[in-house]
């Protein structure tokens, strides 16, 4: 009976074949459904919303249709600032990121004593909550009371920078912030560096290749499906930078906050819940989402091809 | 190794599942609603919502207790949001149909949707007249004042005035005369003080700042040291601060402040804890803040005095500003009657036990930052007395007084957002004055007509 | 002869074959590459906990004591109000402790959840062939891509129409059916393993989802640790969905009451920075102890593989 349902749910397959499907299909379960009914629907509405005119608190949508993508190009002022904000700070960290969360992996990677705690130590910055680093390094970057500026000055600086309020120091000031929490992100690294059989490197050694030979052909090579994953979520990641932009941007009542902070996620937050325009931040919302989208995509089919494989051999995907 | 795996995933499991188990348990346990206890009283709950924490702990310690053994029937369940989400989950509780009874400072959007209860039928029944109410009540300004389309929406436990604290030592030792509740002044003297008093200094334990950057546009927000107000006549209006002669000239005085570096702001960042604390710390000359800081400054030991804030239009009589701690009662509230016995309570009887606590938080003690905004309590009291004895409370008195109300608008702080950036559009931009402040104006006045369109669109 | 003088005499020689043979002794080499590795980690240890000390720092000091000095305090020297630490834990207005126990048990079901459904997911996707792969994992790197802030107000609405609202099911229920980023990772991870185990495992008679459970699984320790101490912070350290859907003080989280802590300046009230800061270490160490505990499965996880070819 089994075998005849599973015919007729996958009629091309052959025996084996099939039976694999299906089971796979078991195995796909429960994404399946939570894609449906946790994402599908809601995108539905949300997808809906984009052209109505949404308040929460008096509803229905109602249709608008274009209006709110007109008004993004026409009236909203912050539009195209906010993008280029988010642009920009992709742009910057990005490569640094990942080159300095390598590096600083494959220190913490070294087979001498105590890296357990060398890691824990570099570990901590990432797991203390967003608020509360937003709130320390608020702190520490006060133009003239903060400890960074007054230690800048004590080493000669005369002029040091006005960090969240300066048009040029701004985003580097949150880059700082995520910077310090490298030490998380340094633990994808590392599962994928443990991941590489250790006999590779010792028949290298052999071989007389010297570290630096290593390090391009067999770290490296191994390690692409992860700087690879890395890359796409750090795109990703930067495209929906939040808390920091929320605390310094100035929605919360921390200070007039920044313009050169309005990330675009918080430009969305400032339009959906500030001002109440629902359909209006859906739309914002959805443009992110394009526009990430052919990022990703063009990214994907391009580098895949440099990622190597285990079981396939270089080149496919 | 794997089996230890297992038997650890699988315990864990359990155990969440336990705690969520006992989660639920406990709540169909505790009674919530219309409990039904076996004897002839039948408990109602009456859930209040406000920013919690120490800032509305006389709720807790004071107000509730002895309202709840006034009213044994009535059991007051007070939940803390903070302040910054308040508005929000306000507003996805109305969309989920499960409001709290009584809610601090609702969003104008919401009372305009009609989520709010009228409060004139109950205020009539109970012979409360609105004219009972210090000014600041009479106003359209529906998130910390009272009415809306002439209607009752929410009444205040009391009103703050935001007013000029100045220390007197620092004052005398810069030879400048002391400041009352009958003296005016506009942004040239506050200059001309601020500089008197400033002394510059590498080392912090030596600098005293002349001032905080009484920014026109703060205020003006709640605070109208304009006229017209800062968003004009209206509350629709953002020209006026570009266009006016007078809006211009004390924003050109504030940016000499801070080209001279004389308030704490003038390095470009806004943190008011810092600056809150340098006041107390005797680093200040002077600031804007309540009647309760200014009291608790005195207690640290500082000389105060209280006087009106620097204002634009000269000869301009409103140099106070304030705000009041208003609450309404939810339109799907269940238990009205009950709400409104506490919201009652609350505005006309509780300010007498609740001691003056200060707005900067620095004790740990419960308070409200001002007098009640129902006047009948000024001559009852403890309330009678502090007005007797203690002159910054008189002279609080007599401030409350040049408040003058603003016009309605939806969302000040949203509005004036943007105006905070102008020093730095100046500093660090390279902008002329003019050309910052009218970026400023555009934007202001790009949100102030997104928020009317949405208030405006209400209902329709 | 003394030491230096020696050393004088190999480097005279400068073409001396022993110099070389010096420097390219083994142990000499383990010793400049330790030093160099352990300068490098100290310095930029030093760097990264610096404001960390600062934190502690301010969260010793006294209630009004300024945390802003100039110059600043990197090191608590004066101020060491220990107590702090428990009035955050066990104070009025908002002690800690409840909502750190609520947090933890989201924790335990969210961890679990994941773990269970994304590698069942990545699985499939990873080791079995079926009609469509190519297209659903594409749809699973597109829903990567979809900002929170879109299905935010609609799943709002749609756990609403469940009756989800006031509960705490809509903060964990959604973490056993998937996640699209530890899908992606899972599946990336478990695509390293040759196709001979699965193989060799099918000829030996096993079932599918023994190779899942048995062979895979096991393999896959590295990153299921990966998942859970992401799954862990997440969950922590999430805000704005115990916000919304909340209602009940006694069972508001753990970032709830940080948040409360931080109160809004702009009224002129002062936030409570010591506070806040000892409350944001606190936090902080139940995620650390998991940390400790996952290194040990990341690095046991793949000494142990012995594949052959």
């Amino acid at each position: 009976m089994l075998e005849r349902s599973r015919k007729w749910i996958f009629p091309s397959l052959e025996g084996q074949k099939r039976k694999e499907a299906f089971q796979a299909y078991l195995f796909l379960l429960p994404w399946i459904i939570g894609f449906i009914v946790f994402l599908l629907v809601p995108l539905g509405m949300a997808a809906y919303s984009a052209f109505t005119r949404w308040v929460l608190i008096d509803p229905p949508p109602r249709w608008i249709g274009l209006e709110n993508f007109q008004a993004m190009f026409t009236e909203d002022k912050y539009f195209g600032w906010s993008l280029g904000i988010t642009v920009k700070y992709m742009l910057m960290t990005l490569i640094p990121f990942m080159i300095l969360g390598l590096a600083l992996s494959i220190l913490l990677n070294q087979k001498l004593r105590g890296m357990n705690f060398f890691r824990t130590v570099f570990y901590v910055p990432a797991v203390v909550s967003g608020v509360a680093v937003t709130l320390l390094f608020m702190n520490l970057l006060h133009p003239e009371f903060g400890a960074i500026n007054s230690f800048l000055r004590s080493l000669g600086v005369a002029d040091p920078p006005n960090w969240i309020n300066s048009p040029d120091w701004a985003l580097p000031a949150v880059a700082f912030m995520g910077l310090w929490g490298i030490g998380g992100g340094a633990i994808i690294y590392l599962a994928g560096l443990q991941n590489i059989p250790p006999h590779l490197y010792e028949a290298a050694k052999i071989d007389g290749a010297n570290s630096w030979q290593q390090f391009w052909k067999i770290t490296l090579p191994l390690l692409s499906p992860t700087i690879f994953f890395v890359l796409i979520t750090g795109i990703i990641g930067s495209f929906q930078v939040f808390t920091p932009a929320y605390i310094l941007g100035g929605v919360s009542r921390f200070g007039p906050g920044s313009k050169y902070l309005r990330f675009y996620l918080l430009h969305i937050y400032i339009k959906g819940f500030q001002q109440g325009r629902l359909g209006y931040a859906s739309a914002l919302a959805w443009i992110l989402f394009f526009i990430s989208a052919i990022v990703v995509f063009i990214i994907y089919n391009r580098t895949e091809r440099f990622v190597y494989y285990e079981e396939e051999g270089k080149g496919n995907s | 190794m794997k089996k230890k795996t297992i038997w650890l995933i699988t315990i864990l499991l359990l155990l969440g599942l336990i705690m969520v188990g006992c989660q639920s348990a406990e709540e169909t346990a505790a009674p919530e609603e219309e409990g039904e206890a076996p004897v002839e009283i039948e408990t109602v709950t009456v859930t209040i919502w406000d920013f919690g924490g120490q800032e509305f702990s006389y709720l807790d310690e004071i107000a509730i207790p002895e309202f709840e053994e006034k009213f044994p029937n009535i059991k007051i369940n007070h939940v803390g949001v903070l302040e910054d989400e308040l508005g929000l989950k306000i507003e996805t509780a109305i969309a989920a149909g499960e409001v709290p009874d009584i809610a601090l400072f609702v969003p104008t959007r919401v009372v305009a949707a009609g989520h709010v209860l009228a409060l004139d039928a109950y205020m009539e029944r109970d012979g409360i007249s609105r004219d009972d109410y210090c000014n600041l009540f009479q106003s359209g300004n529906i998130t910390s004042y009272g009415e809306f389309n002439d209607k009752v929406t929410s009444l205040p436990i009391d009103t703050n005035i935001w007013a000029m604290v100045y220390n007197k030592d620092l004052f005398a030792e810069a030879g400048l005369p002391e400041l009352g509740t009958d003296d005016y002044i506009n942004f040239e003297t506050w200059l001309e003080y601020t500089r008197a008093i400033n002394k510059p200094s590498e080392n912090l334990e030596e600098r005293v700042w002349g001032s905080n950057m009484f920014v026109p546009v703060f205020n003006a927000q709640n605070n109208y040291m304009s006229s017209p107000f800062a968003l004009g006549d209206d509350g629709r209006s953002c020209e006026g601060n570009a266009n006016n002669a007078d809006w211009m000239n004390a924003w050109g005085l504030m940016m000499t402040a801070y080209d001279e570096d004389l308030t704490p702001e003038s390095a470009g960042a806004w943190f008011d804890d810092i600056e809150e604390d340098m006041f107390v710390q005797g680093k200040m000359g002077m600031t804007y803040s309540t009647l309760g800081d200014a009291i608790y400054a005195q207690d640290q030991g500082l000389n105060v005095g209280l006087t009106g804030q620097p204002v634009v239009t000269e000869g301009w009589s409103g140099n106070v500003g304030g705000w009041n701690n208003s609450y309404s009662i939810m339109a799907g509230s269940e238990h009205p009657d009950e709400a409104w016995e506490f919201l009652k309570f609350l505005s006309t009887e509780a300010p007498l036990n609740i001691p003056l606590g200060s707005d900067l938080l620095l004790s740990d003690e419960a308070g409200i930052p001002g007098l009640p905004c129902y006047l009948p309590l000024h001559e009852q009291g403890r309330i009678a007395e502090m007005i007797a004895n203690d002159p910054l409370v008189a002279d609080s008195v007599e401030l409350m007084s040049h408040i003058v109300p603003p016009p309605f608008t939806p969302d000040t702080w949203t509005s004036f957002d943007e105006f905070w950036g102008v020093f730095s559009m100046v500093d660090e931009e390279g902008m002329t004055l003019e050309e910052a402040v009218n970026e400023a104006t555009a934007v202001c006045q790009e949100a102030t007509d997104e928020l009317w369109d949405v208030f405006d669109s209400i209902g329709q | 002869m003394t030491q230096s003088q020696s050393i004088d005499n190999i480097e005279l020689s400068a073409s001396s074959p022993n110099k070389i043979r010096f420097l390219r002794r083994k142990s000499v080499r383990k010793i400049v590459h330790a030093v160099f590795v352990y300068s490098l980690l100290i310095g930029i240890g030093i760097l990264v906990l610096m404001p960390l000390s600062w934190m502690l720092t301010a969260a010793l000091k006294g209630q009004g004591e300024p945390v802003y000095t100039l110059p600043a305090s990197w090191v608590p020297t004066e101020s060491f109000h220990w107590e702090n630490f428990w009035k955050v834990l066990t104070n009025e207005n908002y002690p800690l402790w409840r909502p750190a126990l609520n947090t933890l048990m989201l924790v335990v079901l969210n961890i679990a959840g994941v773990l269970i459904s994304n590698t069942l997911v990545a699985f499939a996707f990873a080791r079995l062939d079926f009609p469509h792969k190519e297209f659903l994992f594409k749809l699973v790197i597109l829903s990567m891509l979809m900002p929170g802030v879109v299905l935010f107000i609609p799943s709002f609405l749609l756990f609403n129409t469940l009756g989800w609202y006031g509960t705490y099911l809509p903060l964990w229920v959604g973490a056993f059916f998937g996640n699209s980023f530890y899908i992606f990772i899972t599946r990336q991870y478990m695509r390293s393993f040759p196709k001979d185990l699965d193989d060799a495992a099918r000829i030996d008679g096993c079932s599918r989802f023994g190779i899942y459970w048995r062979i895979i699984l096991p393999l896959s320790k590295p990153v299921m640790t990966l998942m859970a101490v992401f799954t862990f912070m997440d969950t922590w350290n999430e805000f704005t969905g115990p916000l919304i859907y909340l209602n009940d003080p006694s069972k508001f989280t753990l970032s709830i009451a940080l948040n409360y802590f931080r109160q809004s300046m702009f009224s002129g009230r002062e936030p409570t920075t010591n506070l806040v800061m000892a409350a944001a270490l606190l936090s902080v160490i139940p995620m650390l102890i998991l940390y400790f505990l996952a290194q040990e499965q990341l690095i046991g996880g793949i000494a142990s593989v012995g594949l052959k070819g």
